[in-house]
C-alpha cells in the first residue's frame, strides 16, 4: 500500500513538474493577470476576488485536461505500460494508484486556485486588500474544484483507456473539451437569469459536460452547488469504475 | 532562403499531398460534420448553417494542422525530410501550401453545402454565386489558412509536441484570448491600448473568419503577422539541430 502511494506521488511529481505544465501554469496565471489589468470595469456588478476565479477557471480547464491526460499517456508515450502492468502490481492495483494520482492533482489544482484568489487581491491591493481574501470561502472553492477536476480527470482517463494512444484524437478531445466548457458558461449564466430555459435543455443540463461548468460558475453566484457535486463526484467513480475494467481486460501490447 | 525555386516546391507538395491518408483524412473530417448539422436543423429549423460551419472550420483545421510538421518529429522522420535534397525552407513552404490547399477543399466543401442549404430552405442562390462573394470568401479562406498555419508551424518547431502546439494557437486565438481582448476594448478607455489589440493578429484571425470579411487593414495585419511567423520558422528550422 505504502509503495503504491509513493508510485502515484511520484506520477503527481512528475506531471508538475514536466516542462509543459509549469509552461501551462505559468501561462494560467498570466491570464488571469492580464484580465486584471486589461479589463478595467465590469458591467452591472463590483468586481470581487471570486469573480476573477471563473476567468482563471476557464485556462485552468485546459489545464486540468492535459495534466490529468498525462497521468496515463506518459506511460504510454515512454512505451512502458508492459513492464508497469505486468510487473509486481495487479492492473487493479496499477489503476488504483491512477486514481490516487488523480486525487492529489485535484487537490493541487483548488492550491492554484487558492494561490489566483490570493494574487488578485494583492494586485489589486487598493480596492479590495487581504481581508476580502480571507473572508472568502475557502472550503467551498477547495471542494468545487477539487471534485471538478477529479471528475474531468477520471473522463480523461477513460478516454486513454479505451483509445491508448493517438495523440491527434488527444488533441481533438482536449480542444472540443475546452470549447464546450466555454460555451457552456454562457447557457449557464442564461439559465442563471431566466431559470425556465433550463426545461429546453434539460437532457443536456445532466451530461458532465454542463454540471463541471456549473459547479465552477456557481461559486460565483451565490455558494456552491452541493447537488451538482454530488452528481461530478458520480459520473467520477463511474468512468473510473468503466476505465479500471477496461485496463483489466484489455490486451497490452 | 535561397533557391526558392517554385517548381522544386510543387514536387515537394506533390509529395505531401501523397502522403498516406491525406485526402481521406480532409474527408472524413467534412463526413462527421454532416450528421451534426442535420441534427442542428431538426432541433431548430432557424439555425444559420453557414455560421456554424464557419466557426468549426477553424477547430478542424486547427487539429489537423498542429501534426503536420510535429509527427515528423514524433515519427522520428525529421531526419530523413529535413536533410534530404529539399531544403528545410522549401519543406516548411509545403506543408504551408499544403495548409491552402486543405483550405481550398473547405472551402468548396462551404460553398456546396451553403448552396445546398439555402435551395433546401427555399432561399435563391443568386446572392451567393455571383464571383464577388466567391471571390471574398476564397480570399478570407485563403489568408486565415496562410496565417494560422505559420503560426502553428513556429509553435511547432519550437515545441514539437502536437498536443501542446494545439493548446498554444488554441488559448492565442480562439475562444480565451477573444473574450479577453474584446472585453478589454469595451472596457478601457486607453486608446493606444485599443489600437494595439485592433492590429493585432490574434485579435484579427478569428474575428475576420467568423464575418468571412477582411478589410485593407486586417489583410495587412495577417499577411505581415503570417510573413513574419514564416520567416522566424525558417531561421529556427534552418537553425535547428537535428
Amino acid at each position: 500500500m505504502l509503495k503504491l502511494l509513493k508510485l502515484s506521488y511520484l506520477n503527481v511529481k512528475n506531471i508538475v513538474r514536466s516542462k509543459e505544465s509549469i509552461l501551462l501554469i505559468i501561462g494560467a496565471f498570466a491570464y488571469s493577470i492580464m484580465w486584471v489589468v486589461l479589463v478595467q470595469i465590469r458591467s452591472m456588478k463590483s468586481f470581487q476576488i471570486i469573480d476573477h476565479t471563473s476567468e482563471f477557471g476557464r485556462f485552468l480547464f485546459i489545464v486540468i485536461l492535459y495534466m490529468s491526460a498525462s497521468i496515463l499517456r506518459n506511460d504510454i508515450r515512454a512505451n512502458i505500460t508492459k513492464t508497469l502492468f505486468t510487473g509486481v502490481f495487479t492492473r487493479i492495483e496499477i489503476m488504483f494508484s491512477k486514481i490516487i494520482s488523480l486525487i492529489m492533482l485535484s487537490v493541487f489544482v483548488s492550491i492554484l486556485v487558492e494561490i489566483n484568489c490570493l494574487l488578485v487581491a494583492i494586485l489589486r491591493y487598493n480596492k479590495m486588500g487581504i481581508n476580502e481574501f480571507l473572508s472568502l470561502n475557502h472550503l467551498q472553492i477547495i471542494i468545487t474544484y477539487s471534485v471538478v477536476t477529479f471528475s474531468m480527470g477520471s473522463l480523461m482517463i477513460l478516454i486513454i483507456s479505451i483509445a491508448f494512444s493517438e495523440s491527434k484524437n488527444m488533441l481533438f478531445i482536449i480542444l472540443f473539451l475546452s470549447a464546450i466548457n466555454f460555451f457552456n458558461s454562457a447557457l449557464v449564466v442564461k439559465v442563471f437569469r431566466e431559470p425556465l430555459f433550463i426545461e429546453k435543455i434539460s437532457i443536456y443540463a445532466k451530461t458532465p459536460f454542463y454540471i463541471w461548468t456549473d459547479c465552477t460558475t456557481s461559486l460565483t453566484s451565490g455558494g456552491a452547488n452541493i447537488y451538482g457535486l454530488l452528481i461530478a463526484i458520480f459520473y467520477g467513480v463511474v468512468f473510473l469504475t468503466f476505465s479500471a475494467f477496461i485496463i483489466n481486460k484489455r490486451e497490452i501490447k | 532562403m535561397e533557391g526558392l525555386d517554385l517548381k522544386r516546391i510543387l514536387n515537394v507538395l506533390t509529395l505531401e499531398m501523397k502522403r498516406k491518408n491525406f485526402i481521406k483524412n480532409k474527408v472524413i473530417s467534412l463526413v462527421i460534420l454532416i450528421p451534426i448539422l442535420l441534427l442542428l436543423l431538426i432541433m431548430d429549423k432557424s439555425t444559420d448553417i453557414s455560421s456554424v460551419v464557419i466557426t468549426t472550420i477553424p477547430y478542424i483545421w486547427l487539429t489537423s494542422f498542429c501534426f503536420s510538421l510535429t509527427q515528423e518529429f514524433e515519427n522520428k522522420t525529421d531526419k530523413i525530410i529535413f536533410t534530404g535534397i529539399f531544403s528545410r525552407s522549401e519543406i516548411i513552404i509545403s506543408k504551408l501550401l499544403s495548409f491552402c490547399m486543405m483550405a481550398l477543399v473547405h472551402f468548396i466543401f462551404y460553398e456546396i453545402l451553403v448552396v445546398i442549404f439555402s435551395i433546401y430552405g427555399g432561399q435563391g442562390t443568386s446572392n451567393l454565386l455571383n464571383i464577388k462573394t466567391l471571390g471574398n470568401n476564397l480570399y478570407a479562406f485563403l489568408i486565415y489558412a496562410f496565417t494560422i498555419g505559420s503560426f502553428i508551424l513556429l509553435v511547432s518547431a519550437c515545441t514539437t509536441n502536437g498536443i501542446f502546439t494545439g493548446i498554444i494557437t488554441y488559448v492565442l486565438y480562439f475562444d480565451l484570448v477573444l473574450a479577453l481582448l474584446s472585453q478589454a476594448l469595451w472596457s478601457s478607455k486607453n486608446e493606444t491600448l485599443k489600437c494595439v489589440i485592433r492590429n493585432s493578429p490574434f485579435y484579427n484571425a478569428n474575428m475576420g473568419f467568423y464575418h468571412l470579411k477582411y478589410n485593407f487593414n486586417q489583410s495587412m495585419v495577417m499577411l505581415i503577422s503570417g510573413s513574419i511567423f514564416l520567416i522566424a520558422t525558417c531561421i529556427i528550422i534552418n537553425k535547428k539541430n537535428i
